[in-house]
């Protein structure tokens, strides 16, 4: 077991910076996952971590060992592909085996560690069968096999369960979280998908264009995230953001949202965000908006217009526009869930409240403002 | 972190000549089949270069320089001229037909029918054989004496009972016909290849919205083909005019020289006359129309290549 | 991948179009094929005849005589036990060469579909050129040499110039195989503790196994029914290869004549081993792409 060290990761190439100046620690044991939209350099880091890909500047420590230029064979990793790449012409057992053999381990040790492994991940009536006879989430956990017979000090995820359909993805999130329990390795996992990041991750590192956002637990990231960008990429659905300018009327400062619409924030609030007529944004989840009447909220009000509707059995999801129903253009649209019960139709005025304890406050480079992370 | 990046430093050294990559992996490679390569293919061809700048005399055992006067000769020699026009006679007949045919049963063997298998291998059959067979199994056909053709056709008058078919017209284009009969599986390998990466649905749309077989063909077939169609021509092309074995069983050249293509013609200069000088040289103009072909192909495809990739990018 | 034949309205007329074609297609190539075959199981008197119509009788004399079983005599005896010789010469040449060019081609093949590198589009450039190269043009200088060191007669001079028709060839066609094998594959052997040496050896080559033995049977075929290299460096030698062979029984060469239906069976039996391989290359079709690497390569 080992802990990973990026120290001003950087990878450049022909056109542009892939990866630049990434600095983060993956603590021995812990189970970290690089979150990001596709191209965001999630991926590219990971070869880096793996000896597949070198950094053009920066260095790589696994163990407290330098491996930047050290072969992929070397580090003591093992790697999860997405697209599996099991060996083809080869059996279930010989696949997994194939690392302890390219180690010289006896042949009598290299069979009870395969059958080992193999139990554990449940494909023991699977030894003998070549890979094509196998359905994707048996080969998935084949391939897993593979890299859990070394017991590396790390492992590495790329992405392994876009391949596999929903409801198994579902259940291999599980078997993937308790694995970690079991094994304790420390685990780096890539995926796009922030649901499989929010629900297995001790860490994400969250990444966009290359630069890290931020790097958190789940519920910071969830709860406090950086920027903005950050706030909309995690949870689902996401976090609306309105957007606009910081204004005065009627004596009291708040936000001209884009499209006409007026929210007043509290004494002092819109100072933080920056000067007046400087842009800003606020940020609320859909799940925290309320409708005007729905129990006593304290909060900003607005009035606006239903836009369209989404029921989904469990929830009914409402799309707003703010402002009066005949205001200027470009008015900014927001989603509230609420009571699959309510009445909503379109074109109908509604009366929204956002409660000033679920508020988010982001300046004019997007960086959060408000509210400040309590202290631990 | 800076102790640690310091103390790193000579690590990374010894590291980075440790592990090779994966250029040079490709280039240690290159250079051993390169070093065949020039051993087996460049080396000869530079004693060729250096044999057609020398007149030889078998006989005295001499070798006299005689700098470019054998390309001159080959250039203005009457033989060579109407060997070169033989070529690209043949070459065009053969090409054409081949082209055609290949295409057609490759569609035919597209389609999904009883015995499939069997006559896709079949139809490899005559450009899996050796071409003194091919030469063999036309000539049994061709036989003024007791040939098919004339004791299928005679009878019916369609000509003379001892018809010769080989003869000083006809001759080259026999030639070229039993070409086609071992060159065209070569494109059936190709489109049919091809083909069958053309997805079903395009098909199952177009047949949707009405449109014929014919109009399927035109719209989603061919295009799709383009590419492959290309290739095809060259390659063909370029086997027809490098081509030997065949003409040599068949027809030696003739009768007379009426089938004496370019290459038949480098190789009486060689065996028969022993001119080795003549014959290197006339041998490097056949290459140089090989390779201007070869050369013109890859040009062509390297600027489909660029405004491929402009498209997508 | 069987495709359930579809009836689709209106298009009744497909299946006729389609088995005309298929029947011209057999048509095609049998037709010449049956006359020979024919000629073959009769005797040479029938022949003189007419190759048409049903002969009095079929024998199978002269495949035994071809194969040197025979109990009656043949003055052209000699001539029938070259093409024995033969066949076991181009055995002896076609398979070592074909199997050694495969090899290096596969490495070439690797590098040039796998890398990219310095200079390899000039070097892509030479491939070209030495895979268009007249086979007559590489004769002359390694005729003139082995006539000068005396190695007329060797089929190892013999299978060195079948290389240099077959190692351009087969890296041209393994190089967009090798371009379209997976590469993560590769990468997970890379972690897995192979060296890039063990990656070709354990994993990449194994995988690549229908398209090298496709390559193989190729250059086998090339090497196999060769005449030109054949005739020049073995003709008339202990070491002639089997189609100057045949060639030597054939009634259009001037000079010695021997019997027709001797040179019909000879040529049929010379056509046994690339039927059997033309059957087995048949299933390799699908499985080889060798879609054109210039322009598919780093897509």
């Amino acid at each position: 077991m080992a802990n990973v060290v990026l120290d001003g990761v950087t990878r450049r190439f022909g056109g542009g910076v892939a990866v630049d100046n990434i600095s983060l620690d993956v603590g021995d044991g812990e189970f970290v996952i690089f979150l990001g939209p596709s191209g965001c350099g999630k991926t590219t880091t990971l070869n880096m971590v793996a000896g597949l890909d070198s950094p053009s500047d920066g260095e790589i420590y696994i163990g407290g060992r330098a491996v930047a230029h050290t072969p992929p064979d070397k580090r003591d990793i093992a790697m999860v592909f997405q697209s599996i790449a099991l060996y083809p012409h080869m059996t279930v057992f010989d696949n997994i085996a194939f690392p302890l053999r390219r180690a010289r381990v006896a042949k009598a040790e290299i069979a009870e560690r395969v059958r080992k492994v193999a139990e554990m991940l449940k494909v023991e009536p699977f030894l003998d069968r070549r890979p094509h006879q196998l359905s994707g989430g048996q080969r998935q956990r084949v391939a897993i096999g593979r890299a859990a017979v070394r017991e590396p000090a790390v492992f590495l995820f790329d992405e392994p369960l876009s391949s596999l359909d929903a409801k198994l993805r579902t259940e291999m999130r599980v078997e993937l979280k308790m694995l970690h329990e079991r094994l304790g390795a420390t685990f780096i996992y890539v995926t796009h998908d922030q649901v499989e990041a929010m629900t297995m991750a001790d860490r994400i590192a969250v990444m966009r264009d290359g630069h890290l956002m931020q790097y958190a637990p789940p519920r910071e990231i969830y709860r406090y995230p950086a920027n903005k960008w950050v706030a909309s990429f995690v949870g689902s659905p996401a976090m609306n953001i309105v957007e606009g300018r910081l204004a005065t009327r009627d004596g009291k400062a708040g936000l001209e949202a884009a499209g006409g619409a007026f929210l007043p924030l509290a004494d002092g609030l819109a100072d933080r965000a920056g000067r007046a007529g400087g842009t800003a944004a606020i940020g609320i989840r859909p799940e925290a908006l309320l409708v005007a009447g729905d129990g006593a909220a304290d909060g900003i009000a607005v009035t606006g217009t239903v836009h369209a509707t989404e029921p989904v059995g469990s929830d009914l999801f409402v799309d707003v526009r703010l402002g009066e129903a005949a205001g200027g253009q470009g008015q900014q649209i927001v989603k509230l869930r609420t009571d699959p019960d309510r009445d909503a139709a379109m074109g109908e005025p509604i009366d929204l409240v956002l409660p000033h304890g679920k508020l988010y406050l982001f300046d004019a480079a997007g960086a959060r403002v408000h509210p400040a992370m309590e202290a631990a | 972190m800076a102790g640690a990046q310091t103390a790193a430093l000579p690590a990374r050294e010894a590291a980075r000549a440790r592990q090779m990559s994966d250029t040079q992996f490709a280039l240690v490679i290159i250079l051993g089949v390169s070093l065949l390569n020039a051993a087996i293919i460049f080396v000869p061809l530079v004693y060729s270069a250096w044999l057609s700048l020398h007149e030889s005399n078998v006989i005295l055992r001499t070798m006299e320089f005689v700098g470019a006067k054998h390309y001159w000769t080959a250039i203005t020699d009457p033989k060579v001229l109407a060997a070169a026009w033989r070529s690209v006679v043949f070459s065009a007949i053969a090409v054409v037909l081949s082209f055609a045919l290949s295409l057609g049963f490759a569609l035919v063997l597209n389609e999904d029918f009883p015995g499939k298998g069997l006559l896709r291998a079949l139809v490899l059959l005559p450009w899996a054989i050796s071409q003194v067979v091919t030469a063999t199994v036309f000539s049994f056909m061709l036989n003024p004496n007791v040939g098919a053709l004339n004791a299928l056709l005679a009878p019916m008058g369609i000509v003379g009972p001892s018809h010769v078919w080989l003869s000083q017209d006809m001759a080259l284009i026999w030639v070229s016909v039993a070409f086609v009969w071992h060159l065209a599986p070569l494109g059936t390998f190709f489109y049919l290849a091809s083909l069958q990466t053309i997805p079903e649905d395009l098909y199952n749309a177009a047949r949707i919205d009405r449109a014929g077989p014919v109009r399927r063909f035109a719209h989603i077939t061919l295009p799709h083909l383009r590419h492959t169609t290309l290739i095809v021509l060259v390659v063909m092309t370029v086997e027809a005019v490098r081509q030997f074995d065949l003409v040599f069983s068949l027809t030696r050249g003739g009768p007379g020289t009426a089938s004496q293509i370019l290459p038949m013609l480098v190789f009486r200069y060689n065996f028969e006359f022993s001119q080795y000088g003549l014959a290197a040289a006339t041998s490097f103009i056949l290459t140089a129309m090989s390779v201007a072909l070869a050369v013109g192909y890859f040009l062509l495809l390297r600027k489909k290549k660029v405004k491929k990739e402009t498209a997508n990018g | 991948m069987a495709e359930a034949r579809r009836k689709i309205a209106g298009e009744g007329w497909r299946p006729w179009a389609v088995g005309a074609g298929a029947l011209f297609l057999a048509f095609w190539t049998l037709f010449p094929f049956y006359w020979t075959l024919k000629a073959s199981f009769m005797s040479e008197i029938d022949v003189l005849d007419s190759l048409v119509g049903m002969p009095p009788s079929l024998t199978l004399d002269n495949y035994l005589r071809v194969l040197g079983l025979s109990a009656s005599d043949s003055i052209f005896g000699g001539q029938t036990r070259a093409v024995m010789e033969g066949f076991v010469n181009s055995a002896i040449v076609a398979l070592p060469s074909a199997a050694f060019a495969a090899l290096i081609a596969s490495f070439a093949g690797y590098a040039f579909g796998r890398f990219e590198f310095p200079g390899k589009n000039a070097l892509l450039f030479t491939l070209l050129v030495s895979r268009v190269l007249p086979p007559i043009t590489m004769l002359i200088p390694y005729f003139v040499f082995f006539s000068a060191v005396g190695m007329v007669g060797s089929l190892f001079g013999l299978g060195i110039t079948y290389l240099t028709a077959v190692v351009p060839l087969l890296s041209w066609m393994l190089m967009g195989y090798f371009a379209s094998l997976p590469v993560e594959v590769e990468r997970a052997a890379r972690i897995d503790g192979c060296s890039r040496l063990q990656v070709l050896f354990y994993v990449t080559f194994p995988m690549a196994a229908p398209g090298i033995a496709a390559a193989f049977i190729i250059a086998f075929l090339v090497s196999w029914n060769d005449l030109l290299f054949g005739i020049v460096l073995t003709g008339g030698t202990n070491a002639q290869t089997l189609s100057p062979a045949l060639l030597g029984l054939s009634p259009l060469m001037p000079g010695f004549r021997t019997e027709l239906v001797l040179f019909a069976a000879a040529s049929i039996l010379s056509t046994v081993p690339p039927l059997l391989l033309a059957l087995v290359f048949q299933r390799f079709i699908t499985g080889l792409n060798i879609s054109d690497p210039v322009t598919t390569g780093g897509d």
